[in-house]
């Protein structure tokens, strides 16, 4: 099979290779016709192409439109190219069609086309004509080109750099543009070549004074019975293509690599290098309290963000907990300015900030993936906002400097994103959105890529920084032990509504509803049914069968017969094998014994429809109780939870 | 009209062996010649190919250096170009090689300028070749060529043979053009050479469509006979006498014939709007000298227009001249006033059947 | 998607809709509605839906396409495969063996041919040395040249095409079928060429709407006796002047390229043609 197709291949290969093989041989005969095998070898063709005035002026002209036809498609294409790759807009597909239709719309017609139209402006026979047509057929290279690797482009850089106080076109021109240059260059150099060799075209709209090379060796061929010139130009066209060819690969290279270098490699485990620490510690930040006042979002019927309304203390560090979808980094983004809210206002410290944009709130981001800048130097990087507000040259050194102290990288600023580690890059990332002193620091889910181990001393990290600074924050996770170990107060968020506000052990403790109780937090969660009240307690039936007392909920008197939810966290479940049973206990059967270390966690079978978890302090000396083991579970009413 | 025309073409032949017995004793330098000196450029827009750079080193390069006025040259003259050029007042041609007919209908359609005879001397040229609205450039012919190694024991004679597959096997090429397709085609159905005018259209499209897939190539420019002879592409072709003599030059093997040659006169002339108008008139001015005709017809044989250039060719260039006697009288000349009243029609069709 | 948001992503792209109108939409639609005005309505039309000739130029404009798609795609497919499969070392120096031509001026191309396919040129020397043939074929200045020529013009298109979907495809697949009992042709036939199918669809569709257009090859090496649309309405144009009915020629050729495009334009990823890494 391979053999066969290896065969055929190289048959196909072959006969596209003849002709670039002949050209070379045929270039070098002497005679006035075109020989092959070639005769009286000399290079009086070369000669002739370097030194023949109608050549000579044929290949400037051709360079000179190119010139001119390639900067004006690299202009348009390149913002076509960036537009189409991220606008939403309707008919972006028909435009894209557009776009791209001068490569497939016959040549023949665009040429017979222009020459009507450029005729009538008396553009035909001048280089403006031929530019602008030589434009409008590059135009669809950098396109494509510029398309492609605004694929490999994390929009997210563009987001930093307009909450880091860039404008649109600023972090247009400061950010997107020197990360695609590679892919602009490509396309310019594609667009370069097709304009060198148009032929068509060329035919329509030279004149005596403009006259392209293509159009020089057409009428050579058509004319001039062959001049074997022709072979000579060919053959040198041959070498500047592989040129070009070479050129673009490793423009394409680079391009690829540094599209990789900003998605920040995650740690792999090496220890954090701490320079001596010290030098002055950092004035503390002014930090301003942030309110959202009945905020929603709706992307189309679907209400990704659902009438939340919520303040933050200055100063205060608050995490948004909620699972993925819950609409906790749409929260976020909408408090950075990212998207405008269906309703509701946002203020901070007292001014509204609803409707300015990203680059004036002023507020300290950082982004779940860092989007560090991969094309500037960490020094350049954490200088960035600073340089966008004018700060003087040695402010800006002295400040960064001392944010770099601060995250424990002094030292680190001539070095390059790619070149750090994991939690390097973050380090560089928090001093970035602290270089310029915001009262509001928003996080998300910045630690979500590192290992545990790094995680916790990230984790930690961050508390100590937020104590020195007492800057305010809004940290986004969905890791609910992350949440419990940061924040002053959590706020759970799910589906889009505010579940509940409060401090970590009020959550755990006194979890509002089912929701929270199972997400912060292990927690059984039963259904049942209240079947008896006596003012100090109730007694409530699982769907299971079991009955249980329950402590009533502050919340109010409970009408029996109506559903409900009945949460029992794990450890307040005590485990009696054998003896006598204690009040308040339900009987059951021990299915399954895990070993965590310091907590042995037990599957209790209570009945054939349910399963309780408990969790027990492993006794050093204490056997564990054994599988299928019969045990009684003791529960205390007053931490049984109704919902 | 038929009768106008040959005597003309025996006016011409006796002319030139007067004007050669005649002018032999004078001196090879003009007396009284003219200095030309300008500045600027001119455009030129002849045949390309060999010819044309014939063209430049006989009369461009010299005229440059004399006069300090840059040649360009460029092909290939295009009657619709010119006319659109000319319309849209953006003339880019300032002097063209054009052929009768060509002349002829810009100048009905007052799209030339007058020749400028202050400038261009008219006394040595032939009459008829100095008219109101350009110069003679060159006569030329077309000839029917034949591959030596095909048919080396027996050679065609005539259109007839040119179309007869039965006697003469062999591959075909003519000129995808309908001038002068459509008198050879009617040559070859047996109308005499002096009663061709006014063509009988019908009758030559018929013979062409019967014997159409004979024709291999259909070549859309000149320049392509010496690379389908040299290619041994095909065995018969209608070609121009300069280029098949270029080829017998070079060594390759084909044989030609005058004999039933269509021969045509093309006139130097300048599209109205011209931006270098003077220069152009200098630059056929500088085309009437004899020396640099006799020069040119060293290297491609034709027709000039200057009486006493022929006194300064040797006589083997004589002998290859379309308009020399001997030759002038085997072919037929071209009636350009038919062709500028019918070929606009005509192309159309032609179109549809070369198509 | 609010309003204002859509209109801001439209901004890059009024520079490329302007030059887009400027340059493509208007004078198109300026030659087609000439051949309309010119002529006398649609008299140009009428010319090219009656007199045979044109639908012999159509017809024969297509049967040129379809034969060149077919012929690239048969040569195309290995070489496609080969890149795909091969190992670095072959796959990297390949790849350029077939860019390279790509880039090469057509008309260095074209007359290259003219010359090696010539009664007396390499080609037919080779063939008659081979004992192929006892005297010179002719390859050129006919349908055949033209053939040769297309082919090779197009051929890297379909190549590039197919390579771009073949490097998709996870060779552990292959692995898998001969591990549950396929033959390597049963393999190649089941598993490879139904997966390698929108690049065969896509090139295939790419190269018949730019055989479609071909003027140049045709005009070089047809002998005069190749008309497509094209070489028609260049003559058209610059020999007889004839505009509404070179209009009318241009609306059909790009109607045949809008029906031809049309459905399949979603699957051409040009892209791979740019950038096949």
């Amino acid at each position: 099979m391979t053999r066969l197709m290896g065969g055929l291949a190289a048959v196909a290969v072959g006969f596209l290779v003849l002709p670039v093989l002949a050209l070379l041989p045929m270039s070098l005969s002497g005679t006035r016709w075109l020989a092959l095998p070639p005769r009286d070898l000399s290079l009086r063709w070369y000669a002739t192409f370097f030194t023949d005035r109608d050549w000579i002026e044929a290949t400037l002209v051709s360079l000179r439109v190119a010139a001119g036809a390639t900067a004006l498609a690299t202009a348009v294409g390149t913002l076509a190219g960036v537009g189409l790759a991220r606008g939403r807009f309707p008919g972006r597909d028909l435009v894209r069609a557009l776009a791209l239709s001068p490569l497939v719309v016959p040549v023949i017609v665009l040429a017979v086309s222009l020459y009507y139209v450029l005729g009538r402006a008396g553009l035909v026979g001048t280089l403006t004509g031929l530019v602008l047509a030589h434009a409008l057929l590059g135009v669809p290279y950098v396109v494509l080109n510029v398309e492609a690797v605004m694929r490999g482009f994390d929009v997210r850089l563009e987001r930093a750099a307009r909450i880091l106080g860039a404008t649109a076109w600023q972090a247009f021109r400061r950010v997107t543009l020197p990360v695609i240059r590679p892919g602009v260059l490509a396309g310019a150099l594609f667009a370069f070549v097709a304009s060198l060799d148009e032929v068509v075209v060329a035919m329509f709209l030279s004149g005596t004074s403009a006259i392209t090379l293509p159009k020089l060796m057409w009428d050579s061929i058509t004319q001039d019975e062959l001049n074997p010139v022709v072979t000579a130009v060919a053959s040198l066209q041959v070498a500047v293509a592989v040129l070009a060819f070479g050129g673009s690969e490793l423009l394409g290279r680079r391009a690829a690599r540094l599209a990789l270098a900003a998605e920040g490699l995650p740690e792999s485990g090496s220890a954090v290098p701490a320079p001596a620490g010290g030098g002055g510690s950092p004035a503390r930040l002014d930090p301003a309290p942030l309110r959202l006042v009945r905020v929603s979002k709706r992307f189309g019927a679907v209400p990704a963000v659902d009438d939340v309304s919520l303040e933050v203390q200055p100063g205060e560090l608050v995490t948004l907990l909620g699972p993925s979808g819950s609409g906790k980094t749409t929260l976020l983004n909408l408090v950075a300015g990212f998207e405008p809210p269906t309703a509701g206002e946002v203020f901070l410290g007292g001014r509204p900030i609803t409707r300015e944009s990203p680059n004036r709130r002023n507020i300290g981001m950082v982004f779940q993936d860092l989007a560090l800048f991969p094309h500037l130097t960490v020094f350049e990087n954490v200088a960035f906002p600073l340089r966008l507000r004018r700060v003087p040259e040695p402010t800006i050194r002295g400040r960064v400097g001392e944010m770099l102290e601060l995250v424990r990288l002094a030292g680190f600023g001539a070095r390059q994103p790619r070149e750090l580690s994991g939690g390097q890059q973050q380090r560089v990332a928090l001093a970035r959105a602290l270089a310029f002193r915001p009262p509001l620091l928003l996080m998300d889910e910045p630690f979500g890529a590192l290992d545990r181990a790094l995680r916790e001393r990230m984790q930690l990290e961050l508390r100590q920084l937020h104590r020195r600074l007492g800057v305010t924050i809004l940290f986004v996770t969905h890791d609910q032990e992350e949440a419990m170990a940061l924040a002053d107060r959590i706020v759970v968020i799910d589906r889009g509504r505010l579940q509940q506000i409060g401090r970590p052990e009020e959550l755990y403790e006194a979890p509002a509803n089912p929701f929270v109780a199972g997400f912060i937090g292990e927690s059984n969660l039963l259904p049942c049914v209240v079947i008896a009240s006596d003012g100090a307690r109730l007694r409530v039936r699982t769907d299971g069968g079991a009955e249980l007392d329950v402590a009533p909920p502050a919340a109010g008197p409970i009408v029996p017969g109506t559903p409900r939810q009945l949460a029992v966290r794990p450890e307040a479940l005590r485990l009696h094998a054998g003896g006598p049973p204690p009040p308040h206990a339900l009987p059951g059967v021990v299915e399954e014994v895990v070993y965590l270390g310091s907590v042995l966690r037990y599957l209790v079978r209570i009945n054939p429809a349910e399963v309780l978890v408990v969790r027990a302090p492993r006794q050093a000396g204490v056997r564990p109780v054994a599988t299928g083991a019969p045990v009684q579970l003791e529960w205390d009413p007053s931490q049984l939870l109704l919902l | 009209m038929d009768r106008r025309t040959v005597d003309i073409s025996r006016r011409h032949a006796l002319r030139l062996g007067l004007g050669a017995t005649a002018l032999s004793a004078l001196p090879s330098r003009r007396a009284g010649a003219q200095a030309l000196t300008g500045s600027g450029e001119v455009v030129v827009c002849t045949w390309g190919g060999s010819y044309a750079d014939a063209q430049k080193k006989a009369f461009f390069e010299p005229f440059e250096k004399e006069s300090g006025i840059r040649v360009r040259v460029v092909g290939v003259p295009d009657l619709a170009k010119i006319h659109a050029m000319v319309s849209n007042k953006a003339v880019e041609w300032d002097v063209v090689d054009a052929e009768g007919q060509m002349m002829l209908r810009l100048a009905a359609q007052d799209m030339l300028e007058r020749v400028d005879y202050s400038i261009v001397p008219r006394a040595d040229l032939i009459p008829e070749l100095a008219t109101d609205w350009g110069i003679g450039s060159v006569a030329y012919s077309y000839v029917l060529g034949w591959s030596a190694k095909t048919y080396a024991t027996r050679q065609p004679a005539g259109w007839k043979d040119f179309f007869d597959a039965a006697t003469f096997p062999g591959r075909r090429a003519m000129y995808a053009q309908p001038l002068p397709a459509l008198e050879l085609a009617l040559l070859a159905d047996g109308v005499p050479k002096d009663r061709l005018y006014p063509l009988d259209v019908d009758r030559a499209f018929k013979l062409l469509e019967r014997h159409k897939p004979l024709i291999n190539v259909w070549y859309k420019s000149i320049t392509q006979i010496p690379t389908l002879m040299r290619g041994e592409e095909v065995d018969l072709i209608e070609a121009t006498s300069t280029r098949m003599i270029e080829l017998q030059r070079g060594g390759v093997a084909v044989g030609w014939t005058f004999e039933q040659g269509a021969w045509m006169q093309s006139f130097w002339i300048v599209p109205k709007g011209s931006k270098n108008r003077e220069n152009a008139m200098k630059l056929m001015a500088f085309y009437t000298r004899p020396e640099p005709e006799a020069q040119f017809t060293q290297a491609f044989p034709l027709g000039v227009p200057s009486r006493k250039a022929y006194a300064l060719m040797p006589k083997e260039t004589l002998a290859l001249l379309p308009t020399s006697p001997g030759n002038i009288e085997r072919q037929f000349r071209v009636d350009s006033g038919w062709w500028a009243k019918n070929v606009e029609e005509i192309t159309k069709r032609w179109l549809a059947f070369v198509g | 998607m609010s309003r204002t948001g859509a209109l801001r992503g439209l901004l890059p792209l009024l520079p490329l809709l302007l030059v887009l109108l400027v340059l493509l939409v208007y004078p198109v639609g300026r030659l087609l509605v000439s051949g309309l005005a010119g002529g006398g309505g649609l008299a140009a039309f009428r010319e090219l839906a009656t007199v045979p000739l044109y639908r012999d130029v159509l017809l024969r404009t297509v049967r040129l396409s379809l034969t060149v798609t077919l012929a690239c795609l048969l040569l195309g497919y290995p070489v496609a495969y080969t890149l795909a499969t091969a190992p670095r070392w072959l796959g990297a120096p390949l790849l350029v063996l077939v860019v390279v031509p790509f880039w090469i001026s057509l008309l260095a191309r074209s007359f290259t041919w003219l010359v090696l396919l010539q009664r007396n040129g390499v080609m037919n020397q080779l063939l008659q040395a081979a004992g192929l043939s006892k005297e010179p074929v002719p390859l050129v200045y006919n349908e055949l040249g033209v053939y040769v020529g297309m082919i090779h013009i197009l051929l890297p298109y379909m190549i590039l095409s197919c390579y771009g979907v073949m490097r998709g495809i996870d060779p552990t697949l292959l692995r898998a079928a001969a591990n549950l009992g396929a033959s390597d042709w049963q393999a190649f036939r089941c598993v490879w060429i139904p997966l390698s199918l929108p690049g065969v669809a896509a090139g295939s569709v790419l190269l018949f709407v730019l055989g479609l257009g071909f003027f140049i090859t045709p005009a070089l090496l047809g002998g005069g006796k190749v008309t497509t649309v094209a070489v028609l309405i260049e003559a058209n144009v610059r020999e007889a002047l004839n505009w509404p009915l070179a209009a009318a020629l241009s609306c059909g050729l790009l109607a045949a390229t809008v029906l031809a495009l049309a459905p399949a334009f979603r699957l051409l990823r040009f892209d791979r043609l740019v950038a096949p890494r």
